[in-house]
């Protein structure tokens, strides 16, 4: 038993640091660095897997890092933090992480959007291959193929039962568009939690993704206006837009998307989307600096303008 | 009249360019994290009042750091006449460039997240498709251009500092390490006020950081540092026009050669039972402590042991010395209490051993250091995380930390 109510226990802790580097790993400092700062995804995972889990494909393919200064930046940066922190672990908002790995391979993935491999292509394949390590895609995939998309699959059984949240309108809907694109993605994969194929997963996902596509264009959002999950509801349906496999889901996707556009720009004054909202939280009710989505209005509005409305 | 659509791309492509403003400076790649640092360029910013405003009083440049590249300071320079006359916030264009990882520090702790590499993914991708290549380096902040092997011995202890920050280690949170042995440490203070045990942490860190450095500045093109900008103007007339801090010049410590503090020490290095001063000095050196600051230690050391009278100090130092220490409830008849004589002795003897201690803990810094060299970097990496929590008290994880692990558990 690794853990324990006070949690991770220094014993173990020291033995899994020895584990990191047995056999002169050459990734032994990398794994060093997502044990100390990811120890629940790293101690439940990759401690636990052999070459087995390493070499294979598919749910197996958590790759060893290469020794590179590209791989220590995706290392650094979304490995350890998000990839290993919240897909493996299967913490809590792990969906909004979810949600960056499904865009990260829909357009980057050797056949995604921008990888094509036709011929004429072939060079700019050169140059973006030297950008993304064939093993980062290999270990998105395979977390990504782990991970408990719904609630009724079986419990995570933690000692306290906690589950991720799956019942709030965002992750509704961010779960449920990852399991209905991945699922185009890796056609031939099983996801390995529910142990389910991936058109299982399509199928199911599928009527979860229409219906709550549908009561947004019946009934609008139970978020509405929210300064703080609109930038949650945005990546699942930029990613249904971009990805979707049917035209009906994509259609409604864009749909639902131009409805929430409409409402921010509608709602938006000298930059500051600050309106009666269905879910809000202190800071982004108090200033519209603080505004989750600022990016976002200002790409369309062009009106957050400089700091301190010096613009 | 462009469409509205024209209007979208044409604002995500200015985006684009913020993310990544500097581009198309000729600076070489590691150095493309320094125009964060032009991010403070202002000095007062709304504090020049609107009276002084209205007399033509205008905001100065904040004097730049001695390291940043011409580009950098024309750009700072360019803003300011762009109008620029408030300190950076969320919406300017350095603001965005301090989210970087390397900056926030180098443990992931800034904003560099995958929705942020995947946009610079796709701007490089358009980038290609229109005929310009921009440097790996570039594309994703890197800050070096090789990692050390984890087979290397030669220098392992820097090379795993470096290797273990490059991969996501909290700036902050490494120096746990050791952290504890300095903490161990506790006042060693000479007669001049020289800070001896405040002085370590800062040998330490250049220390350890010293391979850090020469990768990045070897890896990077030598920019030429142009010259420094010209003193501030000020007006003691003005209030906003403040006269600059006098530089401090700091306290003079008189230094004394390092050989003649040895030379000084001996006696107390004797009573210390350290047969050579040279065995101190190997270990402070192997972490490149100077010889001023070894001179500093070896005067603390004999400044200690100068408050022992001599006589006392032939008596302590002698070989059948123990201090008598009777018990409380010892019967006097056949204990007989302590003489005021065996008293002062006493508090002599205790006093002394303390310093004795306190220079063991000193010296315990470089022989932790000490005993990593000459392993490989790896297992440096795995001595250092594992020293991050040397016992059950010292945890590298707070209790929220631990808290939420416990979330975690399957």
């Amino acid at each position: 038993m690794i853990w324990t109510h006070s949690g991770i226990k220094r014993d173990d802790f020291l033995a899994a640091v020895d584990r990191a580097v047995v056999g002169s790993r050459e990734d032994g400092p990398f794994r060093l660095i997502a044990l100390l700062n990811s120890p629940a995804g790293y101690m439940l995972v990759l401690d636990q897997v052999g070459p087995g889990g390493e070499d294979g494909d598919g749910a197996n393919g958590l790759r060893r890092p290469t020794r590179t200064p590209v791989s220590a930046a995706y290392w650094r940066n979304v490995v350890v933090p998000s990839t290993i922190g919240k897909l493996l672990a299967m913490g809590d908002t792990a969906d909004f992480h979810i949600a960056q790995h499904v865009r990260f391979l829909g357009l980057f993935r050797p056949g995604g959007k921008y990888r094509t491999g036709k011929p004429e292509d072939a060079k700019y394949e050169a140059y973006i291959c030297e950008l993304i390590p064939d093993w980062v895609i290999r270990f998105f995939t395979a977390a990504l193929l782990r991970v408990k998309y719904w609630l009724d699959d079986a419990p995570l059984e933690r000692p306290n039962a906690e589950e991720m949240t799956y019942w709030s309108e965002n992750h509704q809907m961010l779960f449920a568009s990852a399991e209905y694109i991945l699922p185009s993605f890796f056609p031939g994969e099983t996801f390995v939690y529910a142990n389910q194929s991936a058109s299982w997963h399509r199928d199911r996902a599928i009527a979860r993704m229409r219906a709550w596509l549908d009561h947004r264009l019946q009934f609008g959002y139970s978020e509405m206006n929210s300064g703080v999950y609109y930038n949650q509801h945005l990546p699942g349906l930029f990613n249904l837009v971009d990805f979707s496999p049917d035209e009906e889901i994509r259609s409604k996707a864009l749909i639902a998307l131009d409805l929430m556009m409409f409402d921010i720009v509608r709602r938006v004054c000298q930059g500051s989307f600050v309106a009666a909202s269905g879910r809000q939280y202190w800071a982004p009710k108090r200033s519209g600096w603080s505004v989750s989505l600022l990016d976002t209005i200002e790409l369309l509005t062009g009106s957050v303008g400089d700091c301190w409305g010096t613009k | 009249m462009p469409s509205l659509r024209d209007q979208l791309q044409a604002r995500r492509t200015t985006y684009l360019e913020r993310i990544a403003v500097f581009d198309s400076l000729n600076c070489k790649e590691p150095y493309d994290i320094r125009p964060v640092m032009t991010r403070g360029f202002l000095e007062g910013g709304d504090d020049i009042s609107p009276k002084c405003e209205a007399d033509g009083v205008k905001v100065q440049r904040r004097r730049l750091p001695s390291n940043i590249a011409p580009p950098e300071k024309d750009a700072a320079g360019k803003r300011l006449e762009d109008g620029k006359t408030a300190p950076s916030g969320p919406g300017d264009w350095d603001a965005i460039l301090w989210v970087r990882d390397v900056d926030g520090g180098w443990g992931g702790q800034g904003e560099t997240n995958l929705y942020r590499i995947t946009a610079q993914l796709v701007r490089a991708t358009e980038y290609f498709q229109a005929g310009i290549t921009i440097p790996f380096a570039q594309v994703l902040d890197l800050i070096t251009s090789e990692l050390p092997n984890p087979a290397d011995t030669d220098k392992s202890v820097q090379k795993a500092w470096h290797l273990l920050l490059i991969c996501g280690a909290n700036l902050w949170a490494l120096p746990r390490s050791y952290w504890h042995l300095i903490e161990d440490i506790g006042p060693v203070v000479t007669n001049a006020n020289f800070d001896v045990a405040g002085a370590i942490p800062m040998v330490v860190t250049f220390w350890l950081t010293s391979f850090q450095r020469a990768a990045m500045s070897t890896d990077g093109q030598a920019c030429p540092h142009s010259a420094d900008l010209p003193e501030r103007e000020w007006n003691e007339a003005c209030p906003c026009q403040r006269k600059p801090p006098e530089k401090t010049k700091g306290t003079t410590v008189s230094s004394p050669s390092l050989e003649s503090a040895m030379l000084d020490a001996r006696a107390a290095l004797a009573a210390a039972s350290i047969p050579s001063p040279q065995t101190i000095v190997g270990e402070f050196r192997s972490i490149e402590t100077t010889d001023a600051l070894l001179a500093q230690i070896f005067i603390w050391l004999k400044e200690r042991w100068d408050l022992v009278p001599p006589d006392y100090a032939k008596l302590i130092t002698s070989p059948n010395f123990h201090p008598r220490r009777p018990a409380p409830d010892a019967d006097p008849t056949v204990e007989p209490p302590l003489t005021e004589t065996e008293m002062r002795l006493n508090a002599y003897f205790d006093a002394w051993v303390k310093d004795v201690d306190t220079l063991r803990r000193l010296r315990a810094v470089p022989q932790f250091f000490m005993s990593l060299s000459g392993k490989t970097v790896a297992s440096v990496c795995a001595e250092l995380i594992k020293a991050m929590w040397p016992d059950e008290d010292n945890t590298p994880y707070g209790k929220d930390d631990l808290d939420a692990f416990r979330y975690q558990a399957r």
